[in-house]
């Protein structure tokens, strides 16, 4: 840590902070050694689409989608990974958006993040600034006054074929996300999602 | 001790591998963890978990940043810095999960490093900095992440900066506004 200091009358909580520390218990590095030796993964998915296995599973639900566009069944849900673009009104075109959308297009996830290492989508790297599921979320854990709104629109971002599709987000600006979703114009309603 | 094959059909069916690669990725994840682990470990810590969802949190970390090692570029920031953010990253998978901004109880400090020579130092150390943190699980999730990556992972404003994607002057401007309100909530 440097020896940044805060301002006098923060300086007593500032050291007292620097002072807190917390031993892992002392297998875990050798746990984790072995762990990885017998080839174990991480529990959550980082990327899931990138794995070979979830490739092969996308490739084999495209090729049903296809089938079902045919014979004119129902739609199949899908996942989209959209880098980049300026989402949250930070002027720089580095955020990507991930949504899952059931057969019926609703979104059941969304993730907005920051493309830090330059992937040009979704990788552990990132910096995630929001991510909800299927209900709208707003994170109320700081002052709501002095939130800004933003919306870029339009696209086709639910692969609808009409590009009616906004993004809204609301924030402390450029990196404080609070609220995402989904805006699709229908005349003059909007429907958020 | 030879492990049961049959036990483990997956085993099975998995194409046979070097066991030089299995080595070799011990000894990476063995590095990764000897530099960084402590600071991982102590940002989920500051962030509320326990001593157990800790350990575990920390683990999913190093897993994550052992599967995507290829995607690190030195010229990006440092190691710390990308770790830290995958640590971010899955301690936001663990929040979404729970559905809901969450305070988790302070339940246990037997993994807080004390140098105190008497037990009743020692617990009033532990009363202490569990008020301290209980205080930082009401401030703003923005708060606790400043908090986490500073004192937690001990990382610099650069670094912190380099972490969340913002400039090291606002770092500085908003850890100094979250201590000024962790403070407030101290006192009252």
């Amino acid at each position: 840590m440097t020896d940044e200091h805060p301002p006098g009358p923060l300086t007593s909580l500032d050291d007292e902070l620097r002072r807190v520390r917390f031993e892992p218990r002392a297998s875990l590095g050798a746990e984790l050694a072995g762990r990885a030796r017998r080839g174990e993964q991480p529990v959550g998915a980082v990327h899931p689409w990138q794995s070979f296995r979830v490739r092969s599973a996308m490739a084999l639900v495209g090729v049903a989608a296809a089938a079902a566009l045919v014979v004119g069944a129902t739609p199949l849900p899908r996942n989209i990974d959209l880098c980049c673009q300026d989402f949250d009104g930070g002027r720089d075109e580095n955020d990507g958006i991930v949504l899952s959308l059931d057969p019926d297009g609703r979104v059941t996830e969304l993730l907005l993040y920051e493309d830090l290492d330059g992937s040009h989508s979704r990788s552990a790297g990132d910096a995630v600034r929001f991510a909800r599921g299927a209900e709208l979320l707003m994170d109320a854990s700081g002052p709501q006054e002095t939130l800004n709104t933003f919306v870029r629109c339009c696209q086709d971002l639910d692969g609808g074929g009409v590009a009616d599709d906004g993004v809204v987000v609301m924030g402390r600006f450029p990196d404080e996300v609070r609220f995402a979703a989904l805006v699709e114009y229908h005349g003059e309603h909007k429907v958020l999602r | 001790m030879t492990e049961p094959l049959l036990h483990d059909p997956e085993r099975l069916r998995r194409p046979a591998e070097a066991p030089a690669e299995a080595e070799s990725r011990g000894a990476r994840m063995a590095e990764w963890y000897r530099q960084h682990g402590r600071a991982v470990y102590n940002y989920f810590r500051f962030l509320g978990a326990g001593p157990d969802e800790a350990d575990d949190l920390t683990a999913e970390t190093f897993f994550r940043a052992l599967r995507a090692e290829d995607q690190y570029d030195s010229g990006r920031g440092s190691a710390r810095t990308w770790l830290c953010r995958i640590a971010h990253n899955a301690w936001c998978d663990t929040v979404r999960r729970a559905k809901r901004r969450r305070s988790l109880p302070i339940a246990s400090f037997r993994d807080l490093a004390v140098d105190a020579p008497s037990p009743e130092e020692r617990l009033l150390r532990e009363e202490r900095v569990a008020s301290l943190l209980a205080a930082v699980s009401t401030l703003p999730t923005a708060d606790q992440e400043l908090i986490g990556l500073r004192y937690g992972s001990d990382l610099d404003f650069a670094a912190i900066g380099a972490t969340l994607g913002v400039s090291e002057g606002t770092v500085r401007t908003r850890l100094w506004r979250a201590l000024g309100r962790l403070r407030k909530v101290l006192a009252e």
